[in-house]
């Protein structure tokens, strides 16, 4: 469903951000993106979603290729970016009506799922201020609310829980299993580890722009045993960076 | 240190806040949880003199927040989103900045960028920093001054684990000195692991106080069993009068492969105390 | 005062734009910095030092050799003045670094003074040098008339100094004042809205005045224009005197080298200066306080309606014009700035008539004049551009989205979409202030017939130049900013534009021009630069768009 086929970032200092990157997250699967900051894992992220132009390699979502068939391919999958601060001079209601224009949803359609995750999220309140009123959490929250309202085979949310309330990122959680469940794709990046523990079918670590681990949980903790998964994640990928 | 007697705060006739009081010792980390929008910021700005209010008292320092002077605000370290760094200053620029505003020998600045780990960055532009170097230098800014006390609003948003490690260090090296730490966080967790007292806000009031483990204790009830059967069913039974009797039917039939009991962690009463609106609501409807 | 002075430095540092990345980009915008030199800095520069040089040494005949002088600083006091309210609004109360700035432990006042002087330096660079070129105007005719001895007496000297800095500091002074005060009203009224359309109705009333007191300026005739000037009995110079005292004071000194008046210039400023300092330090934490709560109130409790679904190209139209209108920046530098152009119309068909000149050209132009309509032609040709350039839409096109940059690419609209609804709202917001301007102009001179070829001319250039910022933005959009005006102000591209779009102006001018003196004919000069338009226009489209597309593709 979200494929990376060899992705490779070079920027113009010569330096490579991702070196050759694959990975598949089939129909069905939640998966983890985990990295220390800096890794990479934005990076990959935004050439999955065609914000970058990987050197080489492409990214291929619901069998779209993002590089040749871009429209089509974006269609698919739901993004949540890494910075919640965007387009604040709308109202969220506003906001998610642009979001479901561009997604072209219809109307009926539209109202419905509004309404019920406006509802969720306990937005409903707020949806006619404008964003630039919104504390952090709130338009995070409304980012996720926006990528929900289409309903695509695929997720790919960076760092979606970050700045959520508990109850909000229990919302998110619960969403996340009934989406893969119905048979479609969720990647995630995340720094939280409880969280990847809690909800990935496999898991993914990157370092240094390369993947450096990938495996269900069993097979992680299988390969080391007795550590938790924050003691292994900080094993392969070392010491803080400063 | 900080102590806040029934704080009310309104925007337009709508009550953010009502009623809030709190008692923050010296060389304490105190933890204010809550939803987003339940009104955290807003308190913050109350209690650091950012925001007028309209009723209650502030004291800081045992002084009226409203009479703090200037000498009184250079001890009061402020981190908050993301704001107050200069993306085209060098790190070590941007400490020089704050440390004249706060009056701060420039010889600190080298001594605070090796503290939080920043020291091969010195030169570098701001703009070009990862996350978690940007949290670290945000740190810095407030660590530099040697406050008495330290506002941290969402000081790990974001972070690895590693980051976030070398953050709590320095969190509670700062404690340890002395200094009385005031931090808003989404990680309850972190919260837990982190704060000698939490406060839970929601919709502008205090709903529950107390250490962390006080907190869990009190909310014992919530403690769960799961079971996962032979047919390969979850069940998940609540602790109480009954689950006993439940379980040990179960077991003589021997269809329980494997039983696993879950603790009441802060992350579920915070869940419990201010998540599913919905079947509140609709509980409230049919009462 | 140290912190002060590094409070100033922490902002001007949005100021100062990166280079783009890569060798190619540079080079390209270093090109861009040359064009802009020629195109906007060195003809101004030097068509104001030569008007200064012509009046003064015209007006030295009369004993009145400072007036042509004092009315150029009187005319600059006075935009400033007319911009200055909604800027030192936003940039005192409405910056969105501010909710930062006002935790750290600085009083009010060196917050105001560090503020207070970014903003004098942001937004004074290019009209310094305007105001350098008029005073090295004003004294190549004074060495001419009266000698190097005499002309360059330091009392003239240090007086043009004085009056330089004076007519651009004191109208900000009384706009911070302004606003400092009228923040402390508002605070009791508590509305959103009306913050924000305070700005606008100051804007609309200081515009008005000035404009309004230009009645009975001058009439062409020379001997009018001195009278008016010398006895001074226009309502236009009597408002400055009063208002801008300085300048009045200033030339004063600079003529008769008298010291007095250039101590009471200085002192003037000063007094006004540290009369703001003392209002901003009794009433800005009260004003920040109620700033801080308008951002967070007008919870409104509507119930949630979903609106109708829109095309995607509409929609993306709609969110463009939304953030240009609700943004207080861009609102007054982009949105209202057009309104200009038709106020200015109608101040001209209403005052020009009583002018030789108007009645001169008008009645040629009635009577087919080639000429005169070519000139007509290539000024409503010209109008186009400028308006274009000035206005900055086209020019902050992807500036604006800021970090949120990526978001063109992520959405599933084509970027070829996203780029055209950008482009519709530039010709949208330029086009239709332009073309009222145009209309009311060509219908006052009775040459009705003209209009929808200057119609269809307008569109085109307003399209060629929007076409010209877009792209230009395209190469490298500035996107780290901390607050709107830097994304304005600091923003070279902008500039660049401006620069372009005059060059462009002056391209279409004289090619005008040179096809005329070819055929002396209006008619085939007409249609020639017409035909060149549509094709340019056509090109813009067809090549233009498409490498807009690929430089934001290519964006890393």
């Amino acid at each position: 469903m979200i494929e990376a086929r060899n992705l490779t970032m070079v920027y113009g200092n010569g330096k490579k951000a991702t070196d050759d990157v694959s990975f598949t997250v089939k129909a069905g699967e939640i998966v983890g993106f985990a990295g220390p900051n800096g890794a990479g894992k934005t990076t990959v992220i935004k050439m999955l979603t065609g914000i970058l132009k990987p050197t080489s390699g492409t990214a291929v979502i619901n069998g779209f290729d993002i590089n040749k068939d871009p429209i089509k391919a974006k269609m698919s999958f739901a993004y949540i970016a890494d910075n919640p601060d965007i387009l604040i001079q709308l109202t969220g209601l506003e906001y998610l009506n642009f979001i479901a224009d561009m997604y072209e949803i219809p109307e009926d359609a539209r109202k419905d799922k509004i309404e019920e995750l406006s509802e969720r999220f306990g937005m409903k309140d707020v949806l006619n201020t404008q964003m630039r009123e919104y504390s952090h959490g709130m338009r995070q929250k409304l980012m996720v609310i926006s990528a929900l309202i289409h309903n695509p085979p695929a997720w790919i949310l960076d760092e979606p829980m970050t700045g959520l309330d508990p109850s909000a990122a229990f919302e998110l959680k619960q969403m996340m299993r009934e989406h893969a469940k119905a048979g479609n794709a969720v990647l995630f990046s995340t720094h939280v580890l409880e969280v990847a523990e809690q909800l990935c079918d496999r898991i993914l670590i990157i370092n240094n722009g390369k993947i450096l681990k990938e495996g269900t949980l069993d097979f992680l903790t299988l390969d080391n045993p007795g550590m938790s998964l924050e003691e292994i994640f900080v094993k392969l990928t070392g010491k803080a960076e400063s | 240190m900080i102590k806040a007697s029934g704080i009310t705060k309104s925007f337009a006739g709508k009550q953010v806040l009502s009623g809030i009081d709190l008692d923050i010792k010296a060389g304490r980390i105190f933890g204010l949880l809550g939803p987003s929008g339940a009104g955290k910021t807003t308190l913050i700005k109350i209690i650091t003199g950012q925001m007028g209010f309209d009723d209650g008292e502030v004291r800081v320092f045992g002084k009226n927040v409203k009479e703090l002077n200037g000498d009184d605000k250079k001890q009061i370290g402020i981190m908050m989103d993301n704001h107050g760094i200069y993306e085209r200053f060098s790190c070590a620029d941007n400490l020089k900045i704050f440390a004249d505003i706060y009056g701060v020998d420039h010889s600190k600045i080298g001594e605070t960028l090796a503290k939080v780990g920043l020291s091969e960055s010195r030169r570098k532009p701001a703009m070009k920093l990862s996350k978690g170097m940007r949290a670290r230098l945000q740190l810095a800014r407030v660590l530099m001054i040697s406050p008495k006390i330290l506002f941290l609003d969402e000081p790990t948003s974001g972070l690895d684990p590693m980051t976030m490690k070398y953050i709590h260090k320095l969190i509670t090296d700062q404690r340890d000195m002395g200094c009385t730490i005031f931090l808003t966080t989404h990680n309850m967790e972190e919260a837990a692991s982190l704060c000698d007292e939490v406060a839970l806000l929601n919709e502008g009031k205090i709903i529950e106080r107390g250490a962390p483990e006080e907190i869990c204790r009190r909310y014992n009830h919530q403690k769960t069993i799961n079971l996962h059967l032979s047919s390969g069913e979850d069940i998940e039974v609540i602790h109480g009068m009954d689950s006993a009797k439940i379980i040990s039917t179960l077991m003589e039939q021997g269809k329980v492969e494997t039983i696993h009991s879950s603790e009441p962690t802060l992350e579920t009463v915070f869940i419990e105390l201010t998540g599913r609106k919905i079947e509140s609501d609709e509980e409230a409807k049919y009462a | 005062m140290n912190k002060t002075r590094s409070l100033y430095k922490a902002f001007s540092s949005n100021l100062e734009m990166p280079k783009p990345n890569g060798e190619k980009k540079v080079k390209i915008y270093n090109r861009f910095g040359m064009i802009a030199f020629i195109g906007i800095m060195l003809p101004i520069s030097i068509l104001v030092g030569y008007i200064t040089f012509v009046l003064t040494d015209l007006l030295f005949a009369f004993n009145g050799n400072a007036y042509g002088l004092l009315s150029e600083l009187d005319l600059i006091s006075a935009f400033a003045m007319i911009f200055g309210i909604p800027l030192m609004f936003s940039v005192l109360f409405f910056s969105s670094d501010l909710n930062f700035l006002t935790a750290l432990p600085v009083t009010p006042r060196s917050l105001y003074v560090a503020r207070f002087w970014h903003t004098f330096r942001a937004e004074n660079v290019m009209t310094s040098n305007v105001l350098y070129a008029i005073y090295i105007g004003y004294f190549v005719a004074a060495v001419k008339n009266t000698g190097f001895a005499f002309a360059l007496n330091p009392v003239a000297i240090l007086a043009s100094i004085a009056g330089l800095y004076g007519a651009l500091i004191l109208p900000l002074i009384y706009c911070s004042i302004l606003a400092l005060l009228l923040m402390l009203i508002l605070r009791k009224i508590n509305r959103t809205d009306i913050y924000y359309h305070t700005s606008l109705v100051m804007f609309v009333i200081f515009a008005l005045m000035f404009l309004l007191s230009f009645r009975g300026y001058g009439r062409i005739s020379v001997m009018d224009y001195i009278d008016t000037m010398v006895l001074s009995n226009n309502d236009f110079t009597n408002i400055c005197n009063f208002l801008f005292p300085t300048n009045y004071l200033t030339t004063l000194a600079l003529t008769t080298h008298n010291v007095l008046p250039l101590i009471c210039s200085v002192l003037i400023v000063a007094a006004l200066y540290a009369l703001s300092v003392l209002v901003a330090h009794l009433t800005y934490r009260k004003g920040l306080f109620a700033a801080a709560v308008i951002g967070n109130k007008k919870a409104s409790r509507k119930t949630v309606s979903v609106k109708g679904g829109h095309k995607v190209l509409a929609s993306l139209v709609i969110k463009e014009f939304k953030v240009l209108t609700r943004t207080m920046t861009y609102r007054m530098n982009c949105v209202y700035a057009n309104l200009l152009w038709p106020i200015a119309a109608v101040i001209f068909i209403a005052e020009a008539p009583k002018f030789e000149f108007f009645k001169v050209f008008a009645y040629k132009l009635k009577n087919g004049d080639p000429l005169s309509h070519v000139i007509l032609f290539a000024v409503i040709i010209a109008m186009a551009f400028i308006a274009s350039g000035l206005n900055s839409i086209a020019s902050t096109s992807f500036t604006r989205e800021g970090v949120h940059l990526d978001m063109l690419k992520y959405l599933p609209a084509p970027l070829e979409k996203q780029i055209r609804a950008k482009i519709i709202i530039a010709v949208l917001f330029t086009f239709i202030p332009e073309v009222l301007s145009v209309a009311v102009i060509t219908l006052r001179f009775g040459i009705a017939y003209m209009l929808p070829l200057y119609i269809l001319i307008t569109f085109l250039c307003v399209l060629i130049a929007t076409i010209i910022g877009t792209l230009m933005d395209s190469i490298s959009p500035y996107t780290v900013w901390s607050d709107e005006l830097s994304a304005l102000r600091g923003n070279l591209n902008c500039f660049f534009n401006l620069a372009a779009e005059m060059v462009f102006a002056l391209i279409v001018g004289g090619i005008s021009y040179g096809i005329y003196l070819l055929s002396s004919n209006a008619v085939i000069t007409i249609a020639a630069v017409s035909v060149l338009l549509v094709i340019a226009g056509t090109a813009g489209v067809l090549a233009g768009l498409p490498h807009v597309k690929k430089n934001i593709e290519l964006l890393k």
